[in-house]
């Protein structure tokens, strides 16, 4: 049923040396990633280690401090207007919440893609619509407002506007947090039938592990601001690395600390 | 993408191409649609030297079957490629196409 993708071997997007900061905070700190035609890699890590920073970036929401992104060769930060715009016409992002404007209607919100960059017809881009509704299994839903339909409905609703204008590439942020396992299966199934029947190429930014193992080409583990691990499912399962597996595990005990430094808990209580 | 119609009696058979993308499939719609404004009822589509098509060519077919119909015409599509096919069954498509493995085979089936 979970069928994987099939890798090309070519690198269409990759990330060198990137660095972020925010407030005198790195987010980021040199990661570098490779990703390659037609597969699906997973970015996995925990809350705030900056993968949806690193995502932000790929897609050219963010600048880098230091570092390039380079899509099919091109380093987006340094395109014109006009070439980051053809670049960005075959990217197609689906956003943690579905992203869909409130005021307007499933159906809408999934042609709106196609209304702003191309010249089709309107007929065309209500048979697309719908095509696209067909593929998420939501025929028939098109005319309900974003607050009528649950939260699967929604990431679905996003999904089939992330894929509305055939995008090359689709990034994922958190594609199956929050939802049930069955719809969570459903969403899986529909990111690798993407990748393999529509040959695009998907980075998928999780931490919900039954998600990584069932999609993932490869998988990148992003810890810190550092990938720290990239391999197959099957090298990242036996991984050495005490950090993977603590997090594969979902371990309290490990690397992965969430205890606190006494001494700063104590100056900030007693700060004036 | 180019596009070459061959009248054989009263049918028309469209043979397409190359690629059908968001850029050509404006082209594709207004040939056919010349045919179905001429009430020509029935229409072969080849597509054995497709090499892609995307939504928008997809749509632009569904847009000419529902053009046909409307006329009680019928619309076949001949020499399909497999990767088209999983595309028109993703869709849930290729059952409302009548889909034929060669165009003498389209031919001869209306």
């Amino acid at each position: 049923m979970f069928k994987k993708a099939k890798v090309d071997s070519e690198p269409v997007i990759e990330v060198r040396n990137l660095v972020k900061n925010f407030g005198g905070r790195r987010v980021l700190n040199g990661v570098n990633l490779k990703i390659y035609k037609g597969e699906v890699m997973v970015i996995m890590g925990g809350s705030g280690c900056g993968k949806s920073t690193l995502l932000r970036h790929i897609i050219g929401i963010l600048k880098p401090d230091s570092g390039q992104v380079l899509i099919e060769g091109k380093d987006i930060n340094s395109l014109k207007a006009r070439e980051l715009d053809k670049i960005r016409l075959k990217i197609g992002m689906l956003f943690q919440s579905g992203g869909l404007l409130d005021y307007m209607t499933i159906k809408e919100n999934i042609a709106l893609p196609l209304t702003e960059h191309t010249n089709l017809d309107k007929n065309v881009i209500d048979i697309i619509v719908n095509l696209k509704l067909s593929m998420v299994n939501m025929r028939g839903m098109g005319h309900l407002l974003p607050s009528e339909i649950s939260g699967g409905m929604k990431k679905r609703a996003g999904l089939a506007r992330a894929i509305a204008h055939d995008p090359s590439y689709v990034f994922y942020d958190e594609p199956t947090a929050g939802l049930d396992p069955v719809v969570a299966g459903v969403i899986d199934k529909m990111i690798l039938d993407f990748s393999k029947k529509l040959s695009v190429t998907s980075v998928v930014v999780t931490h919900e592990m039954q998600s990584v193992f069932r999609i993932a080409s490869r998988i990148a583990m992003l810890h810190m601001g550092e990938i720290v691990e990239v391999g197959t499912p099957r090298q990242i399962k036996a991984s050495k690395s005490k950090l993977v597996q603590q997090f594969i595990t979902g371990s309290p005990d490990g690397p992965i600390s969430f205890s606190q430094l006494g001494d700063d808990y104590l100056t900030e209580l007693t700060k004036k | 993408m180019e596009i070459k119609i061959e009248s054989k009696d009263d049918i028309s058979i469209c043979r397409v191409s190359g690629e059908i993308t968001f850029s050509t499939s404006p082209d594709l719609r207004k040939r056919l649609i010349e045919l179905t404004d001429k009430h020509i009822k029935k229409i072969v589509i080849d597509m054995k030297n497709l090499t892609y098509i995307d939504s928008s060519g997809m749509a632009t077919v569904v847009e000419i079957l529902q053009k046909i119909k409307a006329i009680d015409g019928e619309l076949k599509l001949a020499n399909v490629p497999d990767k088209i096919k999983d595309i028109l069954e993703m869709v849930r498509l290729k059952d409302i196409f009548d889909i034929q493995e060669s165009e003498e085979a389209a031919l001869a089936s209306f």
